[in-house]
């Protein structure tokens, strides 16, 4: 999208997800369960996981892997990232 | 990948975005979920000099049972589409269809309306809606009109939509307990079908449309015809690209689309989803 659409909006990026320097839960699952390598997408990943979980509170591996669908990993390390997400769903 | 210099005007309401299109004519177009017209902006194959923004105009997104149809406003975004209770009951064809659609980060942000506009022959949600009989309604500054999905795609990202008009609402007719199939045959994750199918049954009504059989999205009517009159699906699949004028490109022959056309027609009519 055009950075002029977001004009008034809040716009939430990885950097903003840390409260008071204490990562979000979703972070924390990422390095717990080994789920960056490079770490270059994740970025990405963390932020389409949080989106998944507010939608879905409750995945299935299977639809954490549709719903994490268009973020490539080029480590290829999606195996655990899908843990990740699934180990944060479960700390809920 | 840098668009060339374009002006910028949001709309708040159709009726404004409707005045600003009369006011810079052909030189603009409407800017929705900008999955279709950003990247083509981006390798200079749009050159819009004015970029009217309809992303705001909430009152376009909603998703209504209308009694016989469904009717849906054209800024409803594919992931409302996709999980949408009334939609999922009553035109579940087009709820599988829409979550089909790019990757989840598209369709939050692609929209219904901007999809079918852009009129793209290998979107998924023209050749849908084209198979399911679907209305569109289109606003001008003369008022409202309301066009069949079989007369509004005319040619290669080309629709029936005059420059100064836009599509406000898609009505889908219910699909009262009909059989469907989506089909969909690509490489690669999230990309464009190759060959793509939307069909439904119903004793022996049937509707079928093809994704990226040629210039437009293809009704194809053979294969209704011959059901029908009673044929097999097998044998109703066999007409499945009468209608068709596939392109050759680099992930497919035309030969290799009829064929594929024939497989997936047969697999959509045969999927008892209902």
């Amino acid at each position: 999208m055009l950075a002029a659409q977001a004009d008034g909006c809040d716009v939430t990026t990885i950097e903003g997800l840390a409260k008071d320097g204490v990562m979000h839960p979703m972070q924390t699952a990422f390095m717990e369960n080994h789920g960056l390598q490079c770490g270059f997408c994740t970025p990405g990943m963390v932020m389409a996981s949080i989106s998944l979980l507010q939608e879905n509170p409750n995945p299935t591996e299977e639809e954490v892997r549709i719903g994490l669908e268009g973020n490539l990993c080029r480590c290829t390390g999606y195996h655990n990232i899908v843990k990740s997400v699934l180990a944060a769903a479960q700390a809920k | 990948m840098i668009p060339a210099p374009f002006d910028y005007k949001r709309a708040s309401s159709a009726a404004e975005a409707i005045s600003l299109v009369s006011e810079y004519g052909e030189d603009a177009k409407f800017l929705a979920g900008g999955h279709s017209l950003l990247p083509l902006m981006k390798l200079r194959l749009a050159q819009p000099a004015v970029l009217i923004d309809i992303a705001r105009i909430t009152d376009l997104s909603y998703i209504r049972d209308a009694g016989d149809h469904i009717a849906i406003g054209a800024m409803t975004r594919h992931m409302d589409v996709e999980k949408s209770p009334i939609v999922l009951q009553h035109a579940p064809l087009l709820a599988n269809a829409a979550s089909h659609v790019g990757d989840p980060q598209v369709r939050h942000r692609g929209t219904i309306g901007g999809s079918i506009a852009h009129a793209d022959s290998a979107s998924d949600l023209p050749a849908t809606t084209l198979a399911m009989g679907a209305t569109y309604v289109v606003q001008g500054p003369n008022g409202t009109r309301e066009i069949p999905a079989n007369e509004f795609y005319v040619g290669f990202l080309e629709s029936a939509l005059a420059p100064d008009e836009m599509l406000t609402e898609i009505r889908v007719p219910k699909m009262n307990g009909a059989t469907w199939g989506f089909q969909k045959f690509n490489r690669r994750a999230q990309d464009w079908a190759i060959v793509g199918v939307a069909a439904w049954k119903r004793g022996n009504e049937a509707g079928v449309a093809l994704v990226n059989m040629g210039s437009v999205p293809v009704l194809a009517t053979s294969v209704s015809q011959a059901i029908a009159n009673g044929a097999s699906i097998a044998e109703a699949a066999e007409l499945a690209a009468a209608e068709a004028e596939p392109q050759s490109d680099l992930n497919a022959s035309a030969e290799y689309r009829v064929h594929l056309s024939k497989v997936l027609v047969r697999r959509a009519l045969e999927s008892t989803n209902a």
